[in-house]
């Protein structure tokens, strides 16, 4: 016995305003919920969904609207939700997780739901390959291998990019050489070996000769400025000398037009003011000690020094210029020691390079051996050997400059190319490692998209032929199918299909077929993936997925699900289609395999609601033993019923009928149409367990004895009169008995369905083969 | 208990994987497990792959 769910309890959860307890026949392999719209399917269906695989349901399909908190029934929470599934051994109670659902129950999982919903079959025939390839992932996804395929991918894409980063790099540093190499002129053979011999050059040689040039030239340049300065010094000692001449002539001049006397009175004069300014309190003269004032003393002294002072001022110049005279004479021969200083330092460092331009100037050095000398000293010799040396460094400036200049161009160029070099061979080696890592992960990522495309082909191969089986049922003789689904060549996640359509094989059927058609295709792709992956215990969902199918497409559809129905754990079709349920209530499908719940009107305070549905049978046979019988009940109850079973034998037997725009014929329509032959020989046969036939029963009477009492269903059941009041409750009575009793006789008591197939030409037999009618075929015609 | 999507697709890898040359068979067996747990990342996939590479052969007279 597979996994069945008994029982389903729910709280709290989208419709369920008010708790819900669904009770599940489990003898019985399939369930049909049937509801007007806005009755609560969809939420039972994502209660399933909830509890046992644990995701939101129908609303995760609808954008703007977050799951989590629309799960909630109106004014609960989502801690409030709770939805008990049981089995007849296990029970599980899903409630909301953190961010997703999950359940508790015993250690066993709960059955795995496949559900379809219609939006799913919208999208896995109307939308882009890669919707539909996400609508069916559910079945063929490999999520875990998906997700390392992934992570390979960007390793493959990092192992590229580091590949084309050395790759560059390398051709960055070649071109770097080549631009060397064509300044130079591109000396055969080329760029390479001649930046390879550059490389081997001693680079210690040419910064060597460069750091010399550079040394000499700012010890040339230091003696240029040491002579400029001795230069200026001379000039102002030379000015000094002058200016100290001038006064002395001047204070000659003074001299001579004053006195020896004048002279000796004015020091004397000079000494009294500085005496009596520094006593200014004194009142007696130092000389004559007679009394005087000293203020007045004071005014006639410098009025007799005024007289007096052409010589004080010459006097003052000659001081001036002496002091002067003596500054400019010291710094004229500290200049010369600066000048004949850097004249030896720079003599010594040309006697010592080796520089060519030095070289070729072929200077007799013995010559400077006084200005050479460890602690030189100024002298006539030295100075004029410095003159020399400042000469040489003159002469020799302009080449060494050049000199000093190439030798930095090529210690720069020389350490560009090393460094280009190293690059080259670095890169070249990064290059490598980096192509022989991305070529093996390029492998690896061949083998796991190949054996994941390949499952994923091989799935849906095997479904193909499932689904075309299947759909060729659905639509025999219609000249559609041949059903292939395939994965698009080189895109991930992108599923295709083709069918073919009035000889034309590999067409889109999105483009061909009906809207029924394409319905039913999703139902049987979706079917056949829930077959392929069926543990035995799997519960397919179908929620409201056939909308707008005929009644002999209806029929058929009908059917298949009930021969697939067997190879789940349970089947649970959630429907608003009035006419899939009244099929069953009229005999018209296998009742006795499936439980039939109705829901009722939804409201808010009372939430979700439901009965179960009766079966025409049941419910006349209910209302018939119902004391005080409601005779106008069972009147039009067992009109409607006799109806329907006349009209199945109508239609087996392709009674004649009066031809009409619409197929409403009456009752007494329907009891004429059945001929003399035909009725005679009627019979059914039902096959006991061991499958030999247990009872027969004869059609004529009971039809006869009908025909007799059918006035009972216009007279008591439809109209208003007298005559019909004056019919007895027995009259009533007897027409609903002998309506039930035709029933019992016509519909199977197992499967709950009158014989609609002729399977071995020898009689029409139920869903289930255990009732058979005979004749085959109408002996009136 | 039937396999699951995951690990006969990861069984079939392994199977490919492991016929490359040069690979280390503790490092396949570790693979195998990742696989089919999803958690082979990106430095994973460059271990092994740098592990796996079969090495240039060095002629006697390279150095």
């Amino acid at each position: 016995m597979p996994t069945r769910i008994s029982k389903l309890v729910i709280k709290d959860f989208r419709g369920a305003t008010c708790p819900v307890e669904l009770e599940f026949d489990v003898t019985k392999p399939a369930v049909l919920i049937f509801g007007e719209n806005g009755t609560g399917k969809s939420t039972l269906v994502d209660a399933i969904d909830f509890v046992c695989n644990q995701k939101f349901g129908s609303l995760t399909e609808r954008s703007s609207i977050s799951p989590k908190s629309h799960l909630p029934a109106l004014g609960r929470k989502a801690n409030d939700i709770s939805i008990t599934l049981s089995s007849e051994d296990n029970s599980w109670t899903g409630v909301m997780g953190k961010d997703h659902p999950q359940y508790s129950g015993t250690a066993i999982p709960p059955p795995r739901a496949r559900i379809l919903r219609r939006s799913q079959i919208l999208t896995l025939v109307n939308a882009q390959p890669k919707a539909r390839y996400d609508a069916l992932r559910g079945f063929i996804e490999v999520p875990a291998v998906e997700k390392s395929e992934c992570a390979l991918g960007e390793a493959v894409n990092e192992a590229k990019r580091d590949y084309d980063e050395a790759v560059r790099a390398r051709a960055q540093a070649e071109e770097a050489l080549h631009k060397y190499w064509s300044a130079e002129g591109s000396p055969p053979p080329g760029h390479i070996p001649w930046a390879e011999a550059r490389a081997r050059e001693d680079a210690g040689a040419l910064q060597g000769s460069g750091q010399n040039a550079t040394a000499i030239l700012n010890l040339v340049a230091a003696l240029d400025q040491a002579s400029a300065n001795l230069d200026r010094c001379a000039s102002e000692y030379a000015a000094t000398t002058r200016q100290l001449e001038r006064a002395a002539a001047e204070l000659k001049r003074a001299e001579d037009e004053g006195s020896e006397q004048d002279r000796e009175l004015l020091a004397v004069l000079k000494d009294a003011r500085t005496y009596l300014a520094k006593h200014a309190s004194a009142n007696t003269c130092p000389v004559c000690e007679q009394r005087i004032v000293t203020a007045n003393v004071l005014n006639r002294i410098e009025q007799r020094l005024s007289s007096m002072a052409a010589v004080t001022t010459a006097k003052t110049g000659i001081d001036t210029a002496e002091r002067n005279h003596k500054v400019a004479e010291g710094a004229l021969n500290r200049s010369r020691q600066a000048f004949v200083g850097a004249a030896a330092r720079a003599g010594r460092e040309l006697r010592a390079s080796l520089l060519a331009p030095i070289a070729a100037e072929n200077q007799a050095w013995d010559k400077y051996q006084a200005l050479l000398m460890p602690e030189t000293v100024v002298t006539m010799e030295t100075m004029e050997q410095s003159v020399n040396i400042l000469a040489v460094g003159a002469k020799i400036r302009t080449a060494l400059t050049t000199l000093r200049d190439d030798a930095q161009k090529r210690t720069s160029q020389l350490s560009g190319i090393k460094t280009q070099l190293q690059t080259i061979d670095e890169k070249t080696r990064a290059s490598e490692e980096a192509k022989d890592l991305y070529d093996r992960l390029a492998e690896l990522s061949t083998i796991v998209a190949s054996r994941r495309k390949e499952y994923v082909e091989g799935v849906l191969t095997a479904i193909s032929s499932s689904v075309e089986a299947l759909y060729g049922r659905l639509h025999p003789g219609e000249g559609i199918g041949q059903i292939k689904l395939y994965l698009r060549a080189n895109v991930k996640g992108s599923l295709e299909f083709d069918a073919a359509f009035q000889g034309q094989t590999d067409v889109p059927p999105q483009a061909y077929y009906s809207e029924s058609h394409l319905d039913t295709l999703g139902v049987c792709v979706f079917l056949a993936l829930a077959k392929h992956f069926n543990d035995g215990n799997t519960i397919v969902v179908l929620d409201d997925v056939v909308t707008s199918v005929d009644e002999a497409h209806m029929d058929r559809f009908i059917q298949v699900l009930h021969d697939e129905a067997t190879n789940f754990g349970q089947l649970v079709v959630a429907t608003h289609y009035r006419p899939w349920r009244d099929r069953y209530r009229f005999a018209l499908g296998p009742a006795g395999n499936v439980q039939l719940i109705e829901l009722l009107h939804w409201s808010l305070p009372r939430g979700i609601r439901h009965t179960r549905t009766k079966l025409a049978l049941d419910d006349l046979e209910g209302h018939v033993e119902t004391e005080p019988m409601d005779r106008q009940i069972v009147a039009s109850k067992a009109g409607v019923l006799l109806e329907s079973l006349l009209d199945h034998l109508a239609l087996v037997y392709r009674c004649k009928l009066p031809r009409q725009p619409r197929p409403d014929y009456t009752l007494g329509d329907l009891l004429g149409c059945i001929g003399k032959k035909l009725k005679k020989g009627l019979k059914i046969e039902k096959l006991a367990n061991d499958g030999t036939v247990g009872l027969t029963h004869e059609l004529e009477s009971p039809l006869n004895e009908l025909r007799g009492t059918a006035w009972v269903r216009n007279q008591v059941g439809c109209h208003w009169s007298f005559d019909g009041s004056s019919v007895a409750d027995p009259e009533v009575k007897a027409f609903g008995t002998r309506t039930i009793a035709l029933g019992r006789v016509l519909i199977c008591d197992q499967c709950g369905q009158l014989p609609l197939k002729n399977k071995t030409g020898g009689y029409w037999q139920c869903a289930c083969g255990r009732t058979h009618l005979t004749p085959v075929d109408n002996p009136d015609l | 208990m039937t396999d699951s999507p995951d690990t006969i697709v990861a069984a079939k890898i392994i199977e490919d994987v492991s016929k490359l040359k040069g690979v280390d068979p503790n490092k396949v067996a570790e693979m195998a497990k990742k696989l089919k747990a999803g958690s082979m990342t990106q430095d994973d996939w460059r271990r092994f792959a740098d592990g796996s590479r079969p090495r240039k052969e060095v002629k006697p007279d390279a150095h």
